[in-house]
C-alpha cells in the first residue's frame, strides 16, 4: 500500500540522499574556497611585499643594479609592444581558421582531424613553442631576438586557443539562425559575417582576451628566444631586443638582495592588476553584448 | 494546370540511412500542397529536398531527379543561391533573427543587393502586410523580433520569406510550435497566400491538412504512398495504410 514501506529495501545511496546532495555541495564550495584562499595570500603577499616600491618612478625607470632605483619601464613597454603585435597575429588568423572549421567545412575527415590536432596544440607545453620560435623565427627567418620573434612565438602558442574559444562560440550559435538565412538565399559568408558573428561575437571576444591575457604571462618561451633579462632601452623597431614583465620578474627573484625581492614583488603586483584589468575587460564586454540582444 | 515540381524516382538518405525511396510527384501551381505522415517518415527530408537545403547535412545523398520549373535543381551548375530566393521555407520553430522587426524583413533584400532606402521601406511594408502582421508592428518596427509573441514571429518569418519575391513557400510544420489561436492567423495567411504562391505544407495536424489543402501526399517509412487532391485522400482514399492514417489508427 504504502510506498514509503519499501524505503528499508533502498540502497544506501538512495536512503541517504539527501545527506550526500548536502555533502556533494559542501565539498564544491570548499573547493572553490581552497582555490581562492590560496591566491588570496599569494596576491596579498605580493602586494604586502611590494606596495613600497609601487610609485611612479618605479613605473618610469630602467632596471638598474641599485635596487631602490631600478624600474619597470622597459619590461612593460616591452610586454605591450609583443602584446600588440602578438593580438594582431593570432586573433585574425584564428577567427578564420575557426570560422572555416565551425562553418565551411561541414565536419568532413579532414575538418575532424584538424579539430584534433588544434586541441593538442593548445596542451602543449609553452618551452616546446619557445623552441619552435628559435628554430624558426630567430635562426631560419633570421629575425633575431627581437620583438617581432617574440610576438609570433606568442601568436603561435595562443592561436589553438583563440581558434578553439571561438570555434565553441560559433558552435553556441543556433542552428536554426543560419538556416533562416540560406532559406532567404543567402551564401556561407553573408549567413557568417550578418547572422553568425554577431551572435557569437561576446564570446569571441570573450575567449580572444583570456588568449591575450595567457600570452601576457608567458616567460619560458619568451627566455628559449632569447628576450633579454637585462634591457635599459625601449624597442624602437619591430627588430629591437626586448624584454617583457615576467622575465623581469624572474631576473630579481633570482638575484641574491632582499631588495630586489620587493622590486619582484612589486612587479607581481602590476603584472597581476593587468591581467586581472583584461579579463574584467572580457567580463565587461560580454555582459555588455548579451544584453543588447 | 502547370506544375512547379516534378520529382521522380527520388531516392535520398544520410549516410547508410535510407530516409525516401523512389519518391515521384507533381506539385501544381498556386496551391497548396500538404504533405501529411508519422514520424520519421520523410516529409521534412522530402520538403528540404525541394530548396536543397539538406546540402547543409554533411553526409546527405540523392538519387533521382527534382524539377523545379523544368529544370533539374541537383544539376551541379544550378545556382543555389538564386533557387532559394524562388524557393523559400517557413520553418518549425519561428527562428527570427535577433535584429529589429524591420531588419529581419530587410536581411533578405540587403544580401541580395538593394540598396535604395525608399524602395526598401516599401518593401518590408508590403511583405508585412502580406503576412498580415503590418498593423500589429506598424509603430515599433525598430523594436527587437525576438520580443514578439510565437505567433507574431512565426508570420514575421513569413513576411521576412515573402520579402525576397519567391514563387513557392515551403513550411515545415509551421504551427507545431504555436497555440491554437496563432495556427488559426497562420493558417488563414497561408490560405491567402495561395493566390499569389505555390505552397507546400508539411504537417502532423491532420485537420489542419483537411482544412487548407488541395492535394495531399501522404508518406510512409519513406515511400510515397498516395498523392491526391485532399477529398479524395480523406473520403476515398486508394491505399488501405492511407485509410488507417487518416483514420486516426496509427499515426
Amino acid at each position: 500500500m504504502n510506498d514509503f514501506a519499501l524505503q528499508d529495501h533502498e540502497p544506501w545511496w538512495v536512503r541517504y540522499g539527501v545527506v550526500i546532495d548536502r555533502m556533494v555541495g559542501c565539498a564544491g564550495l570548499l573547493s572553490i574556497l581552497l582555490g581562492l584562499l590560496v591566491l588570496a595570500i599569494l596576491a596579498g603577499q605580493a602586494l604586502i611585499r611590494g606596495w613600497p616600491r609601487l610609485t611612479w618612478v618605479f613605473l618610469t625607470s630602467f632596471p638598474s643594479r641599485m635596487a631602490a632605483q631600478a624600474g619597470i619601464l622597459s619590461a612593460w613597454v616591452g610586454t605591450a609592444w609583443v602584446i600588440v603585435l602578438c593580438t594582431l597575429m593570432a586573433v585574425p588568423l584564428g577567427i578564420m581558421a575557426a570560422i572555416y572549421l565551425q562553418e565551411y567545412s561541414g565536419r568532413r575527415r579532414l575538418a575532424r582531424l584538424l579539430e584534433i590536432n588544434i586541441a593538442n596544440l593548445a596542451g602543449v607545453p609553452s618551452i616546446v613553442y619557445g623552441l619552435l620560435g628559435l628554430g624558426l623565427f630567430v635562426r631560419t627567418l633570421a629575425l633575431g631576438r627581437s620583438v617581432l620573434a617574440g610576438a609570433a612565438t606568442l601568436a603561435l602558442l595562443i592561436l589553438p586557443i583563440v581558434i578553439l574559444a571561438t570555434r565553441e562560440a560559433l558552435k553556441a550559435v543556433p542552428g536554426s539562425l543560419r538556416e533562416g538565412s540560406y532559406a532567404l538565399g543567402a551564401t556561407r559568408w553573408q549567413t557568417v559575417w550578418h547572422q553568425v558573428l554577431p551572435v557569437a561575437f561576446p564570446g569571441v571576444l570573450t575567449g580572444v582576451i583570456l588568449a591575450i591575457s595567457r600570452a601576457v604571462g608567458e616567460t619560458a618561451p619568451l627566455i628559449m628566444i632569447g628576450a633579454l633579462t637585462y634591457v635599459a632601452f625601449l624597442p624602437q623597431s619591430l627588430r629591437d631586443p626586448f624584454t617583457v614583465l615576467p622575465i623581469q620578474i624572474f631576473n630579481w627573484v633570482s638575484r641574491p638582495q632582499q631588495a630586489f625581492a620587493a622590486n619582484a614583488a612589486a612587479g607581481v603586483v602590476v603584472l597581476l592588476f593587468i591581467t586581472l584589468l583584461m579579463n574584467a575587460l572580457a567580463i565587461w564586454l560580454r555582459q555588455k553584448y548579451q544584453q543588447r540582444t | 494546370m502547370k506544375n512547379v515540381f516534378s520529382v521522380a524516382d527520388l531516392s535520398t538518405g544520410y549516410g547508410a540511412k535510407g530516409v525516401l525511396q523512389h519518391v515521384g510527384v507533381d506539385i501544381p501551381e498556386r496551391s497548396i500542397t500538404a504533405i501529411i505522415g508519422p514520424s520519421g517518415c520523410g516529409k521534412s527530408t522530402f520538403l528540404r529536398c525541394l530548396n536543397r537545403m539538406n546540402d547543409l547535412a554533411p553526409d546527405f545523398h540523392l538519387q533521382g531527379k527534382v524539377l523545379y520549373r523544368g529544370q533539374d535543381i541537383y544539376q551541379p551548375k544550378t545556382d543555389v543561391i538564386h533557387l532559394r530566393r524562388r524557393v523559400g521555407m517557413v520553418f518549425q520553430k519561428p527562428n527570427p533573427f535577433p535584429k529589429s522587426i524591420f531588419d529581419n524583413v530587410a536581411y533578405g533584400l540587403r544580401i541580395h543587393g538593394l540598396r535604395d532606402q525608399k524602395i526598401m521601406k516599401e518593401k518590408v511594408h508590403d511583405s508585412l502586410v502580406k503576412a498580415a502582421l503590418w498593423d500589429e508592428v506598424k509603430d515599433h518596427l525598430g523594436m527587437s523580433a525576438l520580443r514578439l509573441s510565437g505567433g507574431q514571429q512565426q508570420r514575421l518569418c513569413i513576411a521576412r520569406t515573402i520579402a525576397v519575391a519567391p514563387e513557392v513557400i515551403l513550411f515545415d510544420e509551421p504551427c507545431s510550435a504555436l497555440d491554437p489561436i496563432a495556427t488559426r492567423s497562420i493558417e488563414k495567411l497561408i490560405l491567402h497566400l495561395k493566390q499569389e504562391y505555390t505552397l507546400v505544407v508539411v504537417t502532423h495536424n491532420l485537420q489542419q491538412a483537411h482544412r487548407i489543402a488541395d492535394y495531399v501526399g501522404f508518406f510512409h517509412l519513406g515511400e510515397l504512398v498516395e498523392f491526391a487532391p485532399v477529398k479524395q485522400v480523406f473520403e476515398h482514399p486508394s491505399h488501405t495504410l492511407t485509410r488507417e492514417y487518416v483514420a486516426g489508427m496509427f499515426g
